[in-house]
């Protein structure tokens, strides 16, 4: 059984008996109990909360009745849920694709130490600092229609010949809300991946040379074997943001124009907060957190190469 | 030994001292006040002094103020109200209260009202705000700040198209007549700032269906009017401005209440819809537009228009209700109304203080006090929101083409119906 160290300096009785005491596990328990309480308090009793009224109708004032799974089934019959469980899912894949890619590429030219790449590592992650309500409202003024800096340079530099209802058109409209999250996102994928790409010995980036590798050979035997781990991570951990994604699109499409923007996250606020039906909003919040967890369940476990 | 009785009659006077505070302390009872309008400018200063004065008076009542964002204030409310840590004193949008009433958040005022005067007390509230807040026999909110909806115009720009200034269009076929006037693409410019953004595009809607002598209910919520003849009639005017007419600018459904000022402010569209602090609005954002600015009434068959207003209601789970309706009673003072209506701009609830030299002369206010005395309240209905998703969806629906307005509201019509059995 392992001791304490710093109980040591203490007299033997003294250190007989705490040592009975803090010794081995029960020392390991008491060191992680605050942290256990905390996480309770803020983790655990809201979850169990949620999940306890997914099978109950909260009624007016202040009753609540059990009602089975009455909610899911409900879910799986309303053609909202289905519609913004759709949405939710193409908006998340599309995403986390986008943010890999594009946090991929910025990562590999941040790396070759150019002239002033500290400058632009802070500016390109500027918009993961700003907050997501700050960056909704910033991308709305930007894509507005009639007075918006996005139509105006658009067809100052020729790409349009008209103003665009970016946030008025329902295929427009779904591209814009991509296109804002990417904004933000990217940078944390990015960095990220940065960091992974300072840990690859340059040895074997020497050894590909020599061997005669091109560069393109070396990105896909040396580098992108060698960022597997830290792009498993990332892109899981991106995907479950993209997958509750709410302030930004809430702030700049509500769910429209024609709930084509309403995604999962938007469907159980408004369920719960403008419809008062907190039960059946727990019920889709739980589905949610059930398709985050299937999902990180296969992914890790395809993903991962087995011992031996 | 004398040096120990002083020190025994200190400690003495100190005990006295601090039992007597504690007995004050607990005497005066502290109660929360939440209201989004103590965030926003001019109206939270102004608010804040008079509940500094009300402190002033009534030494045995600590206000704690509870300033909440505009868009945190409906699910702050729920939240603590279901947590049972309610604020004491609320502001409510009228939409608003009949949901709250059915959760069991709100007390009724009825006892209350009646030792302040009871019906004398009360009739001199605007009546469709009074009626909007009666629920099931009791009522449940004091109104403090109401108007209604008008439509604003740009004089200039309808002298430019030559159109009288002097003669709004006072019906349907009018107003389309002079909308296509008014609009010409090609300088960037329309007649009429369509609302459509989710929020509030259906209250936005709901006038012109009040004009057309219709509403989105019947006046005891049995059953909706949205798919009657006069119904659907209001609803296909209202639609093709935009998909018929061309006098509303591309993309209505991306235009919230900001957008629509701005668009009015850069003189993009001549005429938009607006409750009386639109007027402000206008001129914080372009003030070469002062004098430029005119209120009509809606055109149509009728002439009413939809009532907004916000009341103050007391929590169910507060514990000092009294201390709370005393706050309301003196911010719904006449003289108090009358400092909000300077300060902040917003239109007073108690009608008699319309016959006031200071709003009964206002020129300015003309159009909008006839409005007030017509108007019918915005929808009180407890599942508004949901009724409100179905009208959204049909507007959004026939803007942007993928069902005719006649389908739409005959769409929207069967899900409200469904809901309300």
């Amino acid at each position: 059984m392992n001791k304490i160290h710093f109980l040591r300096s203490f007299t033997p009785a003294r250190e007989a008996y705490r040592c009975r005491w803090f010794g081995g596990e029960r020392a390991g328990y008491l060191f992680v109990t605050p942290a256990i309480l905390f996480l309770t308090v803020v983790l655990i009793f809201p979850l169990a909360y949620a999940a306890y009224l997914a099978f109950h109708e909260v009624l007016p004032q202040f009753g609540i009745k059990f009602v089975g799974l009455d909610n899911f089934r409900r879910a799986l019959s309303d053609t909202h849920f289905w519609g913004s469980l759709r949405t939710t899912v193409i908006f998340t894949v599309v995403s986390v694709t986008l943010h890999m890619v594009l946090g991929f590429l910025l990562a590999l030219m941040l790396s070759q130490r150019l002239k002033g790449s500290v400058f632009f590592r802070l500016l390109l992650l500027l918009p993961w600092m700003v907050s997501q309500v700050v960056a909704g409202v910033t991308w709305r003024w930007i894509l507005n229609a009639q007075y918006g800096v996005a139509n105006a340079v658009l067809t100052r530099i020729g790409i349009l010949h008209k103003d665009m209802p970016w946030l008025a058109d329902v295929h427009l409209a779904f591209l814009s809300i991509v296109v804002a999250y990417a904004w933000q996102c990217f940078p944390f994928v990015m960095i990220m991946l940065y960091a992974g790409l300072q840990t690859i010995p340059k040895e074997q980036y020497e050894a590909a040379q020599i061997d005669g590798a091109s560069a393109i050979q070396a990105l896909r035997f040396v580098t992108i074997p060698n960022l597997q781990y830290v792009i498993l991570v990332t892109s899981l951990m991106d995907f479950i943001w993209a997958f509750r994604a709410f302030d930004l699109i809430k702030v700049l499409t509500d769910g429209g124009p024609l709930r084509s923007t309403e995604l999962l996250s938007i469907l159980v606020y408004r369920t719960s907060f403008e419809y008062y039906q907190f039960g059946y909003a727990s019920a889709i919040a739980m589905v949610m957190l059930l398709v985050v967890l299937a999902f990180s369940l296969v992914y890790t476990k395809l993903m991962i190469p087995r011992e031996g | 030994m004398d040096r120990g009785r002083s020190w025994s009659v200190l400690l003495g006077t100190v005990l006295v001292a601090f039992l007597l505070a504690t007995i004050a302390a607990e005497a005066k009872v502290s109660i929360r006040f939440q209201d989004w309008r103590l965030a926003e400018k001019p109206a939270g200063p102004s608010l804040t002094e008079m509940v500094q004065a009300f402190m002033k008076e009534n030494t045995d009542i600590e206000v704690v103020l509870d300033p909440v964002s505009v868009n945190d204030k409906l699910n702050k409310f729920v939240t603590q109200s279901r947590g049972g840590d309610p604020p004491d004193v609320v502001r409510i949008l009228t939409t608003d209260v009949p949901g709250f009433v059915e959760m069991g958040f709100l007390l009724p005022l009825d006892k209350m009202v009646a030792k302040a005067g009871g019906k004398a007390y009360i009739e001199d509230f605007s009546p469709y705000l009074v009626k909007a807040m009666t629920i099931k026999g009791a009522l449940y909110g004091i109104p403090h700040e109401g108007d209604a909806l008008v439509i604003y115009y740009n004089t200039d720009l309808f002298k430019k198209a030559g159109l009288n200034p002097d003669a709004p269009p006072k019906t349907f076929e009018e107003f389309i007549s002079v909308a296509k006037k008014l609009t010409n693409p090609a300088e960037g410019r329309w007649a009429f700032g369509m609302l459509a953004s989710p929020a509030i595009a259906s209250i936005w809607m709901q006038s012109w269906f009040l004009a057309n002598g219709a509403d989105f209910f019947n006046s005891d919520y049995t059953d909706t009017l949205v798919d009657s003849p006069a119904g659907i009639e209001a609803f296909k005017f209202y639609v093709e401005l935009y998909t018929k007419h061309g006098v509303v600018p591309p993309g209505p459904t991306d235009v919230d209440y900001a957008a629509q000022v701005n668009l009015f402010a850069q003189q993009k569209v001549a005429m938009i819809v607006g409750p009386f602090a639109t007027y402000g609005g206008i001129f914080s954002a372009n003030p070469q537009l002062r004098g430029k600015v005119r209120m009509m009434r809606f055109p149509g068959k009728v002439k009413t228009s939809s009532g907004r207003g916000t009341v103050f209601s007391i929590a169910t789970g507060s514990k000092h209700p009294e201390a709370a309706w005393r706050l309301i009673d003196y911010l719904n003072k006449p003289e108090n109304q009358l400092k909000f209506f300077r300060e902040a701009t917003m239109m007073p609830t108690r009608q008699s203080l319309f016959k006031s030299k200071e709003i009964s002369e206002n020129p300015e206010l003309t159009v909008m006090l006839e409005a007030i005395r017509t108007a019918a309240s915005y929808p009180i209905y407890v599942k508004w929101s949901e009724a409100n998703r179905h009208l959204v969806d049909a507007l959004h629906a026939a803007l942007l083409k993928t069902k005719t307005p006649e389908q739409a509201a005959r769409e929207a019509g069967a899900a409200i119906r469904k809901l309300m059995r």
